[in-house]
């Protein structure tokens, strides 16, 4: 017999209390408390970046991208680990009726857990050393130290439960037990494996983990808590252990075979896609039935006047429901086509670790804490922290919701990138709010710990059971014979065995067999030479990595119709061959950047890094301005190596391409997915890639109303304001964005600009902007076009201009002035048309005095007379209008 | 084919935990024990900590 009052050694009330070692309780739960403020604080600076993206300023340890590590570490490893230790000091002597394995080891396993992992994980990740891999950010030093970690708690807290029967064991027991073996297996396998293979295996295993970290690390210790703090509080037991078994048995074969429905309409192999949609669909409806069980066990409870840490259990129960039932809807192709990289899916993990598991940890906490006699308990300031946490969480989760569904609509439209990021502002604000009642949440639960009397959690107690309706007599253990016990030990062992044989099926179906295919696929489909990365590529990789840009910036497009259109061909597995780990994210905040190579130039990205604002006004990216020297056209060697990275983004491809791709199609006849991309009608279909030739469209006739908000959007951070080019990136584009004024272009030329960008310029395309906004945008470039005074020309200066011209300047700008001159294809920005571009006679005299700085545009001063530069000038006027 | 040994095995194992139970009115209700086994686990530990505190309050 294993209860309590029957366990030898246990039967006086003084044993019974030197069961549970409280100091250890109360340790985690002061530490637990304390770093999810931190982990809060984190949260809340990088939530605040989102509409004040300068807020950190240029110190880089407050870099957004640091500080995502450093939140979702906190929270995982931080908040509810050390939630769930305490739990768990608790939990385990009374359920197993023995004590834990040692005290001591208790001590050594606390400050291993926070002093060596916590802190200097988050020390080192906001120092530049991490890992960038989701739910596994800190560096694989500290994931040494997590694997030593949870082989003590394994040896702390498994060995009091198997000195019992396994028929024996509750529910919670299950739970602990699985999640303490399943941890052990999981971490290692998604913290070490994406760093020792790329790309796309990489992604397969990175996929694992991120379910793994969720469903076998939080989700069976938050059910654990739930399994026994209902019935401890409410006095009655859980409605079925039948059904908690089967639900117990169903989470552990399922959850590790999710994994890969985070890479839904990847080039990770459609089987193991499919595997994974399946298992997440079957996995709602074993959720449905624990939840039912749950909510069937809490009948009674008097829930929302009742106890606080029943309360707390309850709405982690409701969460769990929510949250579960949408991601197995989530993972459906249909679903996932069109909110996957939104922020619905940062409400969905909110729901589950702020929702579900925080709540459940808090549920765990409250309860135990009531039950260390010397401890204080403030039972106002909890119930007021249960509504605060409540409204929070909930606020936040439909914010979210609703903003991913904004996002994924102008995503699916075609709308320009800024439309989704503009449009997501107003949620992002209310995000950021959502954080006072929980922040304050917080604060209460840790003021409710720490102040009220001393042993009033045993008040608290009392007061549950007298809420709670008279639970029915519960009957002694009885002897039901050897037959069944023996029968139920013998079904547990080969559910336990299945469930070791899930997991591994998991990591081969999911991990291992889809690696295989996409080693074969990399092998027949790579280039026999592929361009490696150089030094400084690799260098702004490790850049790149470290300041966790893959969490706003996917490089994956998919095989949808959406990312096609607006991205281009799908990414194929032999792209990031030399990714390791990965840098796919799950997550766009920014565009996705698979095909970055070529998309902008090098100035562009110094001045983008160094000031996004200054290039995009209504950008949110944080300033990078650590890696420059004072000002964009002074970047360091940081700066360089990660724009050379950015640069390098795709090159290899589109080196490959179209040759490639039309060999790599033959091999591949039947593979529905592999001509997705191999037949995509463009490699890269950024709408803001610049092409040097190619038809384009006529303006449009009409004009679409508020020309001036396009251009304060798109255009006034080069161009300025009044168009005179001196925006506030002005001064570091080479050469500077034209001044509008100084030249009149023909409605044809600002078409082809709108449509093809300036190659060779910083002057992008605009191919997402609707045809009324591209027409708006000529309107408000026509406007500010300057007069001119008028200046009498002789016929002997145009006589001497031709003459000039012709000795001069047809090489490039061509005899018919239309910039298609013999020499022109040879150059990489192509020479002025002046048949459709007239610029003012003083700008053209500074352009030939001085040459125009970054293009191949020289200054004539030491071969021209300012007469003949004079002549020349007003000659070349004479093209505008003449060719079509 | 991932996909159908997932269904597949996952459905046969619930399938034969739901039948054993089923066919079993001993096993239902020895799947059962282990929940009340664990109501007078945390009553008696709840209990403890309850007379113990009286008994320093007697003392204090």
């Amino acid at each position: 017999m294993s209860n309590i009052a029957s366990a030898p050694g246990v039967e006086t009330d003084a044993r019974v209390e030197s069961l549970v070692d409280t100091q250890l309780v109360y340790a985690h739960s002061i530490a637990a408390l304390a770093t999810v403020l931190i982990s809060v604080l984190f949260g809340i600076i990088i939530s605040l970046q989102f509409f004040l993206p300068d807020v950190a300023g240029s110190w880089l340890s407050m870099a957004w991208g640091r500080l995502r590590y450093s939140h979702t570490q906190g929270i995982m490893i931080g908040w509810l680990g050390n939630a769930f230790l305490a739990f768990l000091y608790h939990a385990v002597p009374v359920l197993a009726g023995r004590r834990v394995t040692s005290a001591r080891l208790g001590r050594w396993l606390f400050g291993l857990w926070n002093f060596i992992v916590v802190i200097p994980g988050w020390l080192l990740v906001l120092s530049g050393i991490s890992q960038p891999i989701e739910w596994a950010e800190f560096p694989p030093v500290i994931d040494a130290f997590v694997i030593v970690a949870l082989v003590l708690a394994a040896i702390q807290f498994l060995p009091p439960f198997f000195r019992n029967g396994l028929e024996d064991l509750y529910v919670s027991s299950w739970y602990i037990i699985g999640s303490l073996v399943f941890t052990l297996l999981a971490y290692p396998m998604g913290n070490i494996m994406p760093e020792l293979v790329s790309g796309a295996e990489s992604a397969a295993f990175t996929g694992l983990w991120i379910h793994d970290a969720v469903g076998l690390f939080v989700t069976p210790l938050a059910l654990a808590i739930l399994y026994f703090v209902i019935p401890a509080t409410t006095g009655r037991p859980v409605f079925s252990h039948f059904l908690s078994m089967l639900g117990f048995w169903g989470l552990f074969f399922l959850y590790p075979l999710n994994g890969t429905h985070h890479y839904v309409f990847s080039v990770i192999p459609m089987s193991a896609q499919m595997g994974a949609i399946a298992a997440s669909a079957l996995l709602g409806i074993i959720v449905i039935i624990v939840v039912t069980n749950l909510l069937l066990s809490a009948r009674g409870g008097g829930w929302l006047k009742g106890d606080t840490g029943l309360r707390f259990a309850i709405m982690a129960t409701i969460f769990y429901l929510i949250v579960s039932v949408q991601g197995a809807l989530q993972a459906q192709m249909s679903l996932n086509r069109v909110i996957h990289f939104s922020d619905w899916v940062i409400g969905h993990s909110h729901l589950a670790m702020l929702g579900f598991a925080t709540f459940a940890g808090i549920g765990g906490i409250v309860h135990a804490w009531q039950r260390i006699p010397w401890a204080r308990y403030n039972a106002p300031a909890l119930n007021w922290a249960f509504w605060l946490l409540t409204a929070g969480v909930t606020i936040m989760f439909i914010d979210l919701t609703l903003a991913g569904l904004v996002q994924a609509a102008r995503w699916l439209d075609g709308s320009p990138w800024m439309d989704s990021v503009q449009q997501a502002r107003a949620y992002w604000l209310v995000r950021t709010l959502s954080a006072v009642p929980i922040t304050a949440g917080f604060l209460l639960v840790f003021y409710g710990l720490v102040t009220g009397p001393r042993g009033a959690g045993r008040e608290a107690i009392e007061a549950a059971r007298n809420t709670a309706k008279s639970a029915p007599a519960t009957t002694p253990g009885q002897d039901h014979g050897r037959e069944p016990a023996f029968v139920l030990r013998m079904s547990y062992r080969v559910s336990a065995t299945a469930a070791i044989v899930f997991f591994c099926l998991s990591v081969f179906l999911l991990g291992v067999l889809p690696g295989r295919a996409l080693d074969t696929q990399i092998t027949d489909m790579s280039p026999d030479n592929v361009y490696a990365p150089s030094a400084s590529e690799l260098r702004g990789r490790a850049i790149y990595a470290r300041e966790g840009c893959a969490y706003c910036h996917t490089q994956q497009i998919r095989y949808t119709d959406a990312d096609m259109a607006r991205f281009g061909a799908p990414t194929l597995a032999w792209e990031g061959q030399f990714d390791t780990p990965h840098m796919w994210g799950t997550r766009r905040v920014g565009p996705d950047l698979s095909r970055s190579s070529g998309t902008r130039s090098a100035d562009w990205h110094f001045a983008h890094l160094y000031a996004p604002r200054d290039v995009v006004p209504w950008s949110i990216m944080p300033s990078y301005a650590g890696f420059f020297d004072g000002a964009a056209d002074k970047p360091t060697q940081d700066a360089r190596d990660l724009v050379a990275y950015l640069d390098s983004l795709g090159r290899v491809r589109e080196l490959a391409w179209p040759d490639g791709d039309q060999r790599a199609s033959a091999l591949y006849p039947n593979d529905r997915w592999a001509q997705m991309s191999l037949n995509a009608d463009a490699l890269n279909n950024h709408p803001g890639r610049a092409r040097i030739t190619g038809d384009y469209p006529a303006l449009a006739d009409n004009a679409a109303v508020g020309g001036a908000q396009p251009w304060q959007t798109y255009c006034a951070g080069c161009h300025g304001a009044q168009g005179r080019g001196d925006g506030p990136a002005a001064a570091w584009l080479l050469p500077r964005p034209a001044d509008l004024g100084q030249h009149a272009y023909s409605d044809d030329r600002l078409a082809q600009v709108f449509w093809h960008g300036v190659a060779g310029t910083a002057m992008p395309a605009w191919r997402d902007l609707p045809p009324g906004q591209l027409a708006a945008l000529a309107a408000t470039v026509q406007s500010f076009r300057q007069a001119e005074p008028a200046m009498a020309v002789t016929e002997e200066q145009l006589a001497t201009g031709e003459s000039v011209y012709n000795a001069n300047c047809v090489q490039c700008h061509g005899e018919a002035g239309n910039g298609q001159g013999f020499a022109a294809s040879e150059l990489a920005m192509a020479p002025t048309d002046f048949t459709r571009v007239r610029p003012h006679v003083g700008h053209s005299v500074t352009v030939l005095v001085n040459g125009v700085e970054g293009t191949p545009m020289a200054p004539w001063t030491d071969r021209l007379s300012e007469a003949e530069i004079l002549a020349v000038t007003h000659y070349l006027r004479t093209f505008f209008g003449e060719a079509p | 084919m991932i996909a159908n040994v997932i269904v597949v095995s996952a459905l046969v194992l619930a399938g034969l935990f739901v039948v054993l139970w089923l066919f079993s009115s001993d096993l239902r209700r020895r799947i059962e024990e282990p929940k009340r086994h664990f109501q007078q686990q945390v009553s008696a530990y709840d209990e403890g900590i309850a007379t113990n505190d009286t008994r320093s309050d007697e003392k204090g």
